[in-house]
Protein backbone atom coordinates (compact mmCIF):
# COMPACT_ATOMS: atom_id res chain seq x y z
CA UNK A 1 0.00 0.00 0.00
CA UNK A 2 1.28 3.43 -1.14
CA UNK A 3 1.69 5.89 1.81
CA UNK A 4 -0.38 9.56 0.59
CA UNK A 5 2.32 11.98 0.20
CA UNK A 6 1.31 13.81 2.69
CA UNK A 7 2.14 11.55 4.85
CA UNK A 8 5.27 11.15 3.21
CA UNK A 9 6.89 14.59 3.45
CA UNK A 10 5.55 14.46 7.36
CA UNK A 11 7.98 11.53 8.11
CA UNK A 12 10.58 12.76 5.60
CA UNK A 13 10.26 16.38 7.81
CA UNK A 14 10.52 13.95 11.08
CA UNK A 15 13.93 12.63 9.69
CA UNK A 16 15.53 15.78 8.57
CA UNK A 17 14.83 16.61 12.33
CA UNK A 18 16.09 13.98 14.15
CA UNK A 19 19.07 12.86 11.63
CA UNK A 20 20.02 15.63 9.60
CA UNK A 21 22.92 16.65 12.07
CA UNK A 22 23.54 12.79 13.54
CA UNK A 23 24.24 12.16 9.30
CA UNK A 24 26.68 15.41 8.91
CA UNK A 25 28.88 14.31 12.07
CA UNK A 26 28.75 10.27 10.33
CA UNK A 27 29.82 11.91 7.00
CA UNK A 28 32.39 14.81 7.70
CA UNK A 29 34.50 11.78 10.09
CA UNK A 30 35.30 10.09 6.66
CA UNK A 31 35.69 13.22 4.08
CA UNK A 32 37.39 15.26 6.51
CA UNK A 33 35.34 18.45 4.81
CA UNK A 34 32.96 20.21 5.50
CA UNK A 35 31.67 21.13 2.05
CA UNK A 36 32.09 17.65 0.67
CA UNK A 37 29.91 16.44 3.59
CA UNK A 38 27.43 19.23 2.74
CA UNK A 39 26.92 17.73 -0.51
CA UNK A 40 26.79 14.45 0.42
CA UNK A 41 24.20 14.80 3.14
CA UNK A 42 22.20 16.54 0.69
CA UNK A 43 22.01 13.41 -1.73
CA UNK A 44 21.76 11.26 0.62
CA UNK A 45 18.02 12.60 1.70
CA UNK A 46 17.81 13.32 -1.77
CA UNK A 47 18.17 9.10 -2.10
CA UNK A 48 16.39 9.00 1.25
CA UNK A 49 13.11 10.70 -0.36
CA UNK A 50 13.33 8.88 -3.13
CA UNK A 51 13.28 5.66 -1.29
CA UNK A 52 11.14 6.76 0.90
CA UNK A 53 8.12 5.54 -0.51
CA UNK A 54 9.16 1.68 -1.15
CA UNK A 55 10.29 1.65 2.57
CA UNK A 56 7.84 -0.95 4.42
CA UNK A 57 9.47 -1.08 7.94
CA UNK A 58 11.78 -4.33 7.00
CA UNK A 59 14.31 -2.76 9.04
CA UNK A 60 14.56 -0.47 12.06
CA UNK A 61 14.04 2.94 10.35
CA UNK A 62 17.23 4.65 11.89
CA UNK A 63 19.07 1.35 10.28
CA UNK A 64 17.93 1.93 7.29
CA UNK A 65 18.50 5.26 6.89
CA UNK A 66 22.30 4.88 8.35
CA UNK A 67 22.52 2.42 5.72
CA UNK A 68 21.70 4.75 2.84
CA UNK A 69 24.08 7.07 4.40
CA UNK A 70 27.17 4.81 4.50
CA UNK A 71 26.76 3.27 1.24
CA UNK A 72 26.63 7.34 -0.29
CA UNK A 73 29.50 7.95 1.87
CA UNK A 74 31.35 4.92 0.53
CA UNK A 75 30.31 5.05 -3.15
CA UNK A 76 31.79 8.89 -2.71
CA UNK A 77 34.68 7.46 -1.54
CA UNK A 78 35.63 4.68 -3.85
CA UNK A 79 34.63 6.98 -6.78
CA UNK A 80 37.71 9.61 -4.94
CA UNK A 81 39.89 6.92 -4.66
CA UNK A 82 39.55 6.22 -8.74
CA UNK A 83 40.29 9.92 -9.26
CA UNK A 84 43.34 9.72 -7.23
CA UNK A 85 44.58 7.06 -8.50
CA UNK A 86 44.02 8.65 -12.29
CA UNK A 87 45.86 11.39 -11.41
CA UNK A 88 48.79 9.15 -10.03
CA UNK A 89 47.97 10.40 -6.38
CA UNK A 90 46.68 8.14 -3.20
CA UNK A 91 43.23 9.08 -1.16
CA UNK A 92 45.08 7.92 1.73
CA UNK A 93 47.86 11.26 1.36
CA UNK A 94 44.75 13.54 0.19
CA UNK A 95 42.50 12.85 3.22
CA UNK A 96 45.52 13.22 5.91
CA UNK A 97 46.02 16.54 4.17
CA UNK A 98 42.38 17.42 4.45
CA UNK A 99 43.01 16.83 8.58
CA UNK A 100 46.03 18.68 8.33
CA UNK A 101 44.69 21.82 6.89
CA UNK A 102 40.56 21.42 8.07
CA UNK A 103 40.29 24.82 9.63
CA UNK A 104 36.67 23.68 11.42
CA UNK A 105 39.50 21.59 13.17
CA UNK A 106 39.34 22.12 16.92
CA UNK A 107 41.68 19.81 18.64
CA UNK A 108 45.05 19.11 19.45
CA UNK A 109 48.01 17.08 17.67
CA UNK A 110 47.35 14.07 19.00
CA UNK A 111 43.77 14.13 18.41
CA UNK A 112 44.52 15.13 14.38
CA UNK A 113 46.76 11.82 14.61
CA UNK A 114 43.62 9.57 16.07
CA UNK A 115 41.54 10.94 12.94
CA UNK A 116 44.53 10.04 10.93
CA UNK A 117 44.69 6.74 12.17
CA UNK A 118 41.26 5.89 12.06
CA UNK A 119 41.45 7.35 8.18
CA UNK A 120 43.93 4.47 7.75
CA UNK A 121 41.37 1.94 8.54
CA UNK A 122 40.01 -0.32 5.66
CA UNK A 123 36.63 1.40 4.27
CA UNK A 124 34.37 -1.21 5.75
CA UNK A 125 36.28 -1.50 9.54
CA UNK A 126 36.20 2.16 9.23
CA UNK A 127 32.64 2.14 9.08
CA UNK A 128 32.65 -0.56 12.07
CA UNK A 129 34.75 1.51 14.23
CA UNK A 130 32.68 4.73 13.49
CA UNK A 131 29.48 3.82 14.15
CA UNK A 132 30.32 1.84 17.60
CA UNK A 133 32.73 4.71 18.92
CA UNK A 134 31.52 7.83 17.67
CA UNK A 135 28.02 7.05 17.65
CA UNK A 136 27.72 4.58 20.39
CA UNK A 137 25.54 2.17 17.98
CA UNK A 138 24.82 -1.31 18.95
CA UNK A 139 26.35 -4.59 17.57
CA UNK A 140 23.00 -6.07 15.99
CA UNK A 141 22.35 -2.05 14.83
CA UNK A 142 25.65 -1.94 12.97
CA UNK A 143 24.81 -5.54 11.57
CA UNK A 144 21.50 -4.44 10.13
CA UNK A 145 23.07 -0.97 8.25
CA UNK A 146 26.43 -2.67 7.06
CA UNK A 147 24.93 -6.40 6.12
CA UNK A 148 27.74 -8.43 8.55
CA UNK A 149 27.14 -10.69 11.46
CA UNK A 150 27.44 -9.38 14.92
CA UNK A 151 30.54 -12.04 15.42
CA UNK A 152 32.58 -10.55 12.56
CA UNK A 153 32.42 -7.12 13.45
CA UNK A 154 32.79 -7.42 17.09
CA UNK A 155 36.22 -9.29 15.98
CA UNK A 156 36.67 -6.57 13.31
CA UNK A 157 36.10 -3.21 15.95
CA UNK A 158 38.85 -4.98 18.30
CA UNK A 159 40.96 -5.26 15.63
CA UNK A 160 40.25 -1.70 14.81
CA UNK A 161 40.37 -0.26 18.15
CA UNK A 162 43.70 -1.85 19.31
CA UNK A 163 45.51 -1.05 15.84
CA UNK A 164 44.61 2.62 16.86
CA UNK A 165 45.26 2.51 20.25
CA UNK A 166 48.55 1.07 19.74
CA UNK A 167 49.92 3.60 16.45
CA UNK A 168 48.71 6.95 19.62
CA UNK A 169 50.08 5.49 22.04
CA UNK A 170 53.63 5.22 20.08
CA UNK A 171 52.87 9.16 19.40
CA UNK A 172 52.50 9.82 22.94
CA UNK B 1 28.73 23.97 17.87
CA UNK B 2 31.37 21.40 19.06
CA UNK B 3 31.81 17.71 18.61
CA UNK B 4 33.88 16.64 21.85
CA UNK B 5 35.13 13.75 20.69
CA UNK B 6 36.63 14.72 17.57
CA UNK B 7 36.78 18.66 18.00
CA UNK B 8 35.43 19.65 14.69
CA UNK B 9 33.59 22.80 14.37
CA UNK B 10 30.20 23.81 11.97
CA UNK B 11 29.65 27.86 10.62
CA UNK B 12 27.55 29.54 12.77
CA UNK B 13 23.51 28.17 11.70
CA UNK B 14 24.78 25.51 9.30
CA UNK B 15 22.36 22.55 11.18
CA UNK B 16 19.04 25.57 10.87
CA UNK B 17 20.16 26.26 7.48
CA UNK B 18 20.53 22.56 6.33
CA UNK B 19 17.24 21.36 7.69
CA UNK B 20 15.78 24.57 5.61
CA UNK B 21 17.62 23.12 2.45
CA UNK B 22 16.96 19.48 3.18
CA UNK B 23 13.52 20.53 3.62
CA UNK B 24 12.88 21.20 0.70
CA UNK B 25 13.21 18.42 -1.11
CA UNK B 26 9.88 17.43 -0.94
CA UNK B 27 8.68 20.68 -3.15
CA UNK B 28 11.69 20.95 -5.30
CA UNK B 29 11.19 16.78 -6.38
CA UNK B 30 7.29 17.97 -7.08
CA UNK B 31 8.60 20.58 -9.33
CA UNK B 32 9.72 18.08 -11.68
CA UNK B 33 6.44 17.31 -13.65
CA UNK B 34 5.23 13.87 -14.50
CA UNK B 35 4.65 13.72 -17.99
CA UNK B 36 0.92 12.12 -19.24
CA UNK B 37 1.04 8.77 -20.43
CA UNK B 38 0.46 9.83 -24.46
CA UNK B 39 3.30 12.13 -23.88
CA UNK B 40 5.90 9.45 -23.51
CA UNK B 41 4.34 7.49 -26.57
CA UNK B 42 5.32 10.98 -28.47
CA UNK B 43 8.75 10.07 -29.58
CA UNK B 44 7.61 6.80 -31.05
CA UNK B 45 4.67 8.07 -32.97
CA UNK B 46 7.05 10.77 -34.60
CA UNK B 47 9.45 8.12 -35.67
CA UNK B 48 6.56 6.03 -37.07
CA UNK B 49 5.17 8.68 -38.60
CA UNK B 50 8.40 9.86 -40.17
CA UNK B 51 9.18 6.17 -41.22
CA UNK B 52 5.30 6.03 -43.06
CA UNK B 53 6.29 9.28 -44.88
CA UNK B 54 9.49 8.12 -46.06
CA UNK B 55 7.65 5.23 -47.77
CA UNK B 56 4.85 6.64 -49.20
CA UNK B 57 6.81 9.63 -50.81
CA UNK B 58 9.74 7.23 -51.81
CA UNK B 59 6.64 4.95 -53.32
CA UNK B 60 4.66 8.33 -54.76
CA UNK B 61 8.58 9.15 -56.37
CA UNK B 62 9.54 5.95 -57.45
CA UNK B 63 6.16 5.56 -59.22
CA UNK B 64 7.03 8.63 -60.88
CA UNK B 65 9.98 8.38 -61.97
CA UNK B 66 9.86 4.86 -63.18
CA UNK B 67 10.86 4.07 -66.39
CA UNK B 68 7.92 2.93 -68.96
CA UNK B 69 7.44 2.35 -72.77
CA UNK B 70 8.20 -0.86 -75.11
CA UNK B 71 11.98 -0.86 -74.17
CA UNK B 72 11.36 -1.26 -70.59
CA UNK B 73 8.74 -3.13 -71.57
CA UNK B 74 11.26 -5.75 -73.39
CA UNK B 75 13.83 -5.38 -70.77
CA UNK B 76 11.43 -6.46 -67.91
CA UNK B 77 11.04 -9.44 -69.82
CA UNK B 78 14.75 -9.95 -70.34
CA UNK B 79 14.82 -9.70 -66.57
CA UNK B 80 12.72 -11.95 -66.20
CA UNK B 81 13.90 -14.16 -68.74
CA UNK B 82 16.66 -15.37 -66.40
CA UNK B 83 14.28 -16.57 -64.06
CA UNK B 84 12.10 -18.91 -66.77
CA UNK B 85 13.76 -21.61 -67.76
CA UNK B 86 13.05 -21.89 -71.35
CA UNK B 87 14.38 -23.96 -74.16
CA UNK B 88 13.89 -20.72 -76.88
CA UNK B 89 16.26 -18.64 -75.81
CA UNK B 90 15.97 -16.66 -79.49
CA UNK B 91 12.06 -16.21 -78.66
CA UNK B 92 12.96 -13.80 -75.74
CA UNK B 93 15.05 -11.18 -78.20
CA UNK B 94 12.53 -12.11 -80.81
CA UNK B 95 9.61 -12.12 -79.53
CA UNK B 96 7.84 -8.74 -81.60
CA UNK B 97 6.34 -9.00 -85.06
CA UNK B 98 8.65 -7.56 -86.70
CA UNK B 99 11.41 -9.86 -86.89
CA UNK B 100 14.29 -9.56 -88.95
CA UNK B 101 15.01 -11.98 -91.46
CA UNK B 102 18.60 -13.40 -91.92
CA UNK B 103 19.90 -13.73 -95.26
CA UNK B 104 22.57 -15.93 -96.84
CA UNK B 105 23.71 -12.77 -97.93
CA UNK B 106 23.92 -11.04 -94.53
CA UNK B 107 25.55 -13.96 -93.41
CA UNK B 108 28.07 -14.14 -96.66
CA UNK B 109 28.83 -10.62 -95.41
CA UNK B 110 29.70 -11.67 -91.87
CA UNK B 111 31.73 -14.30 -92.03
CA UNK B 112 33.77 -12.30 -94.74
CA UNK B 113 34.42 -9.71 -91.93
CA UNK B 114 35.22 -12.84 -89.39
CA UNK B 115 37.92 -13.58 -91.90
CA UNK B 116 36.32 -16.62 -92.56
CA UNK B 117 38.15 -18.67 -95.26
CA UNK B 118 36.70 -18.75 -99.04
CA UNK B 119 36.44 -22.20 -99.16
CA UNK B 120 34.63 -22.25 -96.49
CA UNK B 121 32.04 -19.51 -96.80
CA UNK B 122 31.57 -20.98 -99.72
CA UNK B 123 31.00 -24.46 -98.04
CA UNK B 124 28.30 -23.44 -96.22
CA UNK B 125 26.34 -21.53 -97.96
CA UNK B 126 26.09 -23.96 -100.11
CA UNK B 127 24.80 -25.95 -97.33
Amino acid sequence: MTRPLDELERLFNGIVRDYSERLYWHVRRFVHSHEDADDIVQDIFLKIWTALPSYRGEAQLFTWIYRIATNETLNWLRKRRVRAVLSFQSLDEEMERRIDEDPWFDGDALQRQLSKQIQKLPDRQRSIFILRYYEDMKYEDIAEVLGVSVGSLKASYHIAYEKIKSAVKDLD
Amino acid sequence: MQMDRQHIRVPEGYFDDLQARLSAIPSSQRAVVMRPWYSRLAPYAVMAACMAFAVVAGNFILRRTAPSGPAYDEYETMLSSELIPNTDPYAIYHDSEDVYEVSLEDVAEYLIASGTKVDHISFIIDE
